[in-house]
């Protein structure tokens, strides 16, 4: 892990999110004086990522990951707060400048086996994003370009691929080129959505290598979103933990993984599953699901399953703090527990 | 394969089983050859392997549940002292559902989502014990859905009222509707997210504990394996690469596939910077290489691995391997 010691927090960051909501009214049901109703998808969250840095959004389904995501590609709105990108603000920006910001920051979607069009060639599919942006209108000049991201993604020789349909490549190839078509814009931040859990063990090593590569080679800045902590230990500089809406946790890979703060990430560490026999662990096994985003629980909204809930936690939310020395890179957690230094909730 | 004084009795064997998958106008798929394997009480047994290495083919034919094209083309079934693969159609519906079930691979996607899950529990009860007592068979409903963790008064509730792990769970209680000794479940928790999954396979430990059940464990997550298993069959391209106790698997293999699987596989409790990827791709079954099924891949190739297919070899008697390298030291 010392790729995360040799980039140190960067002095300017590419991407800075502050306070960052985003609620979706929920179908409203016509009764006398019934309030509005939101999901609370993404509900306060503030971090930033640096040029060239791995970080790694990790938590359950439904925790907003994808909504963040989407959010940080400018392809839904905020409700409120803001998104620096290289200290421009999305909320600045007008049409033209979101097709600019969507060229810098691009995703790869969670499904390698939905998100190619089977009746296209895989030379298409890459070069489509060109196409859009208007980008490379020359065809040699296209084709030169859709070859380095296919061999960038490791389809080499592209050669051999620009004329295959979908169908054709296994599923790691397609997850590559999934990837290709994201690379093909020259971004300088990559939105990895679940890109490995559709995977077989053996895929999934190549493609997290192919990530970890891209990082050094091109200087990418990557936000890896996955439920598995076991996936991202392996070339994450950092990690936030996400908790309905909210970060719960953030901090340095080897830190958080070695001396967690929150009860929920203790929780989620405790569950990946350990692939050696002699190591069978005490698992903390959370009982329920995520409650839903819509009717969040009063003070800390992990409370009604923390392990370790006091009374204080139903009625105080705690706040995202910095835990112990604060010189090097922080490590933060939102724990009555870890911080007694909260707000009750008005 | 449990060390233990008095060793559990043996439930099944698999001898020599092998498959093909028949399409007219091709040549067969040979999609599992000469696989042997032996279950005991309470044991469970974890399969692992690639997509497409026939783990899904062998647990079928356990359940005489091949889909048409699929041909037994030799080998026996044994289980308790009878060849399932000699019984009668009849003869075997007395052991299907009701001494080894299953779990099918994504099964909980595919409940009848305009019937209540109580209704298709009861319904996977009655079709295979006739019950006229209603009250009866609504009690035992209720116990089944109570067993797997769900509040018996939601059995009136719809599959799209159930979340993912929910289903996974009325699955599960389906599974265990006639109690069966064996229970095949065929990647039970790979859709579900990591704590759901933790949820599912404490249950199926529970149960294993509560009923003595003997469960057969088919992923292809070696985490899963290394937390739940007593005994694991690493399967590659249908046939069987190495079989031992979990230990040994873990952390003696043999076989350079089970090395490199081991070596992909990312390891929270030892972080390295890279994970060591296996370059190229499984055979195609129709078209298999003539010596050994894994030589185009292998780390540790040599001449003898592209001409002649290993056979499988005991390193110990409880640990098998299909390794030339295995025979040569
Ligand atoms: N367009 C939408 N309208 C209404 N609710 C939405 C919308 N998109 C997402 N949600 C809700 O917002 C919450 C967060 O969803 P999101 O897809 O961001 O979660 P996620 O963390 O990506 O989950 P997963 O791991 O399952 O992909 C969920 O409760 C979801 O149902
Ligand atoms: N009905 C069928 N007809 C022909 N070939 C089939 C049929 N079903 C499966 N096969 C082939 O047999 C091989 C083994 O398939 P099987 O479903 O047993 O694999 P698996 O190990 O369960 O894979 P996965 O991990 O993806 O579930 C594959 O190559 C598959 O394409
Ligand atoms: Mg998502
Ligand atoms: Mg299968």
């Amino acid at each position: 892990m010392s790729k995360a010691t040799m980039q140190p927090e960067p002095d300017s960051p590419i991407l800075e999110v502050t306070d960052l909501r985003k609620l979706f009214p929920v179908k409203k049901v016509r009764l006398f004086g019934a309030k509005d109703r939101f999901v609370h998808a993404v509900d306060g969250v503030s971090f930033q990522v640096g040029h060239g840095e791995v970080l790694a959004l990790v938590g359950e389904s439904g925790c907003g990951k994808s909504t963040l995501a989407l959010t940080l590609m400018g392809l839904e709105k905020p409700t409120s707060g803001d998104i620096l990108f290289e200290g421009d603000s999305l909320a600045s920006q007008n049409s033209r400048g979101l097709k600019t910001w969507r060229r810098h920051i691009q995703m790869v979607f969670q499904d390698p086996y939905e998100s190619l069009n089977p009746l296209m060639t895989i030379g298409d599919i890459v070069a489509e994003p060109l196409v859009v942006h208007g980008i490379a209108p020359n065809r040699e000049e296209r084709e030169a370009r859709v070859i380095r991201a296919l061999e960038d993604s490791g389809l080499k020789p592209a050669t051999e691929y620009l004329h295959r349909l979908p169908h054709e490549l296994s599923g790691g190839q397609r997850q590559r080129v999934v990837i290709a078509g994201a690379l093909v814009l020259e971004p300088t931040v990559l939105l990895a959505d679940e890109p490995v859990s559709m995977l077989d063990v053996s895929i999934r090593a190549e493609i997290l290598n192919l990530l970890a590569d891209l990082r050094q080679k091109r200087g990418i800045s990557i936000l890896f979103i996955t439920h598995d902590m076991g996936t991202i230990a392996h070339f994450a500089d950092r990690i936030a933990v996400m908790y309905l809406g909210r970060i719960v946790e953030i901090g340095q890979t080897l830190e958080v993984l070695s001396n967690p703060q929150h009860p929920y990430t203790k929780a989620l560490l405790s569950v990946v599953p350990v692939p050696n026999p002699r190591l069978r662990r005490e698992r903390i096994i959370l009982q329920g699901e995520t409650p839903n985003p819509i009717d969040l629980p009063s003070g800390c909204r992990f409370h009604p399953r923390c392990p370790v809930a006091f009374e204080q936690c139903p009625v105080v939310d705690p706040r995202l703090l910095s835990i112990g020395d604060q010189d090097e890179i922080p490590h933060a957690a939102a724990c009555l527990l870890v911080n007694a230094e909260s707000q009750p909730v008005p | 394969m449990i060390n233990d004084t008095n060793i559990p009795s043996t439930l099944m064997e698999v001898n020599h089983l092998s498959i093909d998958y028949v399409t007219p106008g091709r040549p067969p798929a040979h999609a599992v050859e000469d696989v042997t394997l032996t279950l005991r009480e309470g044991e469970v047994l974890g399969l692992v392997g690639e997509s497409g290495c026939g783990k899904t083919t062998l647990m079928l034919s356990l359940m005489r549940l091949l889909p048409a094209a699929g041909r037994i083309v030799g080998g026996e079934v044994n289980f308790m002292g009878t060849d399932l693969l000699n019984l009668s159609e009849t003869d075997i519906a007395d052991v299907r559902w009701k001494r080894i079930s299953m779990i099918f691979q994504g099964a909980m996607n595919a409940l009848n989502p305009v019937r209540t899950v109580g209704d298709q529990i009861s319904e996977a009860i009655t079709q295979h014990i006739p019950m006229n007592d209603k009250t009866a068979l609504d009690n035992r409903v209720g116990e089944l859905l109570d067993l797997v963790g769900i509040a018996p008064h939601r059995k009136v509730e719809y599959p799209h009222q159930y979340s993912g792990g929910m289903r996974q769970r009325a699955m599960i209680a389906m599974a265990l509707a006639c109690t069966p000794q064996v229970v095949i479940a065929d990647e039970p928790t790979t859709a579900l997210d990591v704590m759901i999954q933790a949820q599912i396979l404490e249950l199926l430990q529970t149960l294993q504990q509560k009923l003595g059940l003997a469960i057969i464990l088919v992923t292809h997550d070696l985490g899963l394996v290394a937390e739940m298993c007593d005994s694991v069959l690493v399967m590659y391209g249908g046939v069987t690469a190495e079989y031992s106790d979990v230990d040994t698997i873990f952390n003696e293999p043999k076989h350079p596939y089970t090395q490199e699987l081991l070596k992909a596989f990312p390891d929270l409790s030892n972080p390295r910077e890279t994970l060591a990827s296996i370059p190229g791709y499984p055979p195609r079954l129709d078209a298999l290489p003539p010596g050994c099924r894994f030589a185009p891949r292998c780390p540790a190739v040599f001449d003898r691995c592209h001409v002649e297919q290993p056979d499988i070899h005991a390193v110990t008697p409880t640990h098998y391997t299909s390794c030339h390298l295995v025979e040569n030291s």
